[in-house]
């Protein structure tokens, strides 16, 4: 059974909608956002962000932690970024820091909001390799319907109403 | 006329509105003090950071203040008392003025210049880049994270350093002036400590307290006011700084009033 959707909506007012309601729920169960709106943390280095929420969570040691983010950070080539700052990353690597630290904080979903919006356009294809390579049980990514021909390829994704997947999957 | 009731009308709903928010932050803090995520290792270790920030990082100039005003202190006050041949009192003088007024203040002011300002920006920046939310949307309590292990450093810092303040000034201050002072080491320490009660160390402990919980958590507050424009920020930085000089001098008073 496929368990990644495709979400798209017409205006923004719907997507800052929508990003509000997952935004109340993700305070009081687990569903990891990445998006623009929730962006990585300036003061932190990019492990402290990655493991924040493990730490926080999971109470996973420093140790055992570290060892993860760097394996994880080896897999996109960003090893030398273990101890960087927000302001010394690219588009594309500050969205796989935030992807990162979702994926830490273990959520039943994972949901990318506008990740069109997050990186320039010359990152188009590594987002795509992201997307196929990347192994997300439970994942949905909204975005703007003009944004449509960008997904028609990833036939590990379905087409869903928002509402419905809120009140079937997310017993909203 | 009509102006000057709106002024009046807005500046009271303003203040009211301060208070308000304030007490119901103290209480969340109160009660975020319950929390077990609190034991959490990675709350301790920015409890340890702010620690590191807060109270040890401003040692060197913090030890230079102190000697300078133990030379005022000890120096001054001690040679106008031998003087006047009341050295008998030099304990009681020095114990009332450093312990009870001067270290906790002193402690206030410094902490207020150099930490309260940082956080009041940090907070304030963190909520301006909605980073706050990120923390909300990882499912981690700001407060528990962020605000708690703050002001709780504020307090240990401000308890450690007032009780640095009064051993460096005094022992500092009578050890640069020992040789223009006509009393021994031993009868100073002797004096002090017979000057020394209960009431001194419970308004000691008291003024240390609130001072530390008024010095991080008025800054927080204030920073949180802040919407999305960076105009907000020295806005924010300027009330906060004027509530903590209100908040110092209350605590003053309290001091007094005990």
């Amino acid at each position: 059974m496929i368990n990644n959707y495709l979400i798209y909506y017409p205006k923004s007012s719907l997507r800052d909608e929508w990003e509000n309601v997952l935004m109340g729920y993700a305070n009081r169960t687990k569903i990891g956002i990445v998006s623009k709106m929730v962006p990585i943390i300036g003061n932190l280095s990019v492990a402290e962000n990655i493991l924040v929420a493990a730490y926080y969570h999971h109470k996973v040691s420093y140790k055992e932690g570290m060892k993860l983010v760097i394996s994880d950070l080896k897999k996109f080539g960003m090893e030398h970024h273990v101890n960087s700052r927000s302001n010394q990353l690219n588009d594309f690597e500050t969205f796989i820091v935030k992807y990162l630290q979702v994926k830490y904080l273990c959520p039943e979903w994972i949901v990318f909001i506008s990740p069109r919006r997050m990186y320039v356009a010359d990152y188009e294809d590594k987002f795509h390799e992201f997307l196929r390579c990347e192994d997300i049980a439970k994942s949905v990514i909204i975005e703007h319907e003009s944004n449509r021909e960008l997904f028609s390829d990833m036939k590990e994704y379905t087409e869903k109403d928002f509402n419905r997947w809120a009140t079937q999957d997310l017993k909203i | 006329m009509k102006q000057i009731i709106q002024k009046l009308g807005s500046s009271a709903i303003e203040t009211a509105l301060f208070y308000f928010g304030y007490f119901s932050f103290t209480l969340n803090f109160l009660k975020g003090c319950f929390n077990s995520h609190l034991l959490n290792p990675s709350v301790k270790l920015v409890f340890v950071r702010q620690i590191y920030f807060t109270g040890v990082q401003i040692i060197p100039m913090f030890s230079v203040i102190s000697i300078v005003l133990g030379l005022a202190l000890v120096g001054g006050l001690t040679s106008f008392l031998v003087q006047f041949g009341a050295q008998d009192r030099v304990g009681e003088v020095l114990v009332l003025i450093t312990i009870k007024h001067l270290a906790p203040l002193v402690t206030a002011i410094l902490l207020t210049l150099r930490s309260s300002s940082a956080v009041t920006a940090e907070i304030a920046l963190m909520k301006m880049n909605r980073e706050i939310n990120t923390l909300k949307s990882l499912s981690i309590n700001p407060f528990v994270y962020l605000y708690i292990p703050r002001i709780l450093s504020g307090i240990v810092c401000m308890g450690a350093l007032a009780t640095i303040f009064v051993y460096i000034s005094i022992i500092g201050g009578y050890l640069i002036l020992s040789f223009n002072l006509n009393i021994s080491f031993d009868f100073l320490i002797q004096t002090i400590f017979d000057a020394f009660n209960f009431r001194i160390v419970l308004v000691f402990l008291i003024k240390v307290i609130l001072l530390g919980y008024f010095t991080m958590s008025i800054p927080i507050y204030s920073a949180l006011q802040v919407d999305n424009a960076v105009t907000e920020i020295p806005i924010a930085l300027l009330k906060g700084m004027l509530r903590l000089f209100y908040a110092i001098i209350l605590v003053t008073l309290i001091g007094e009033l005990i």
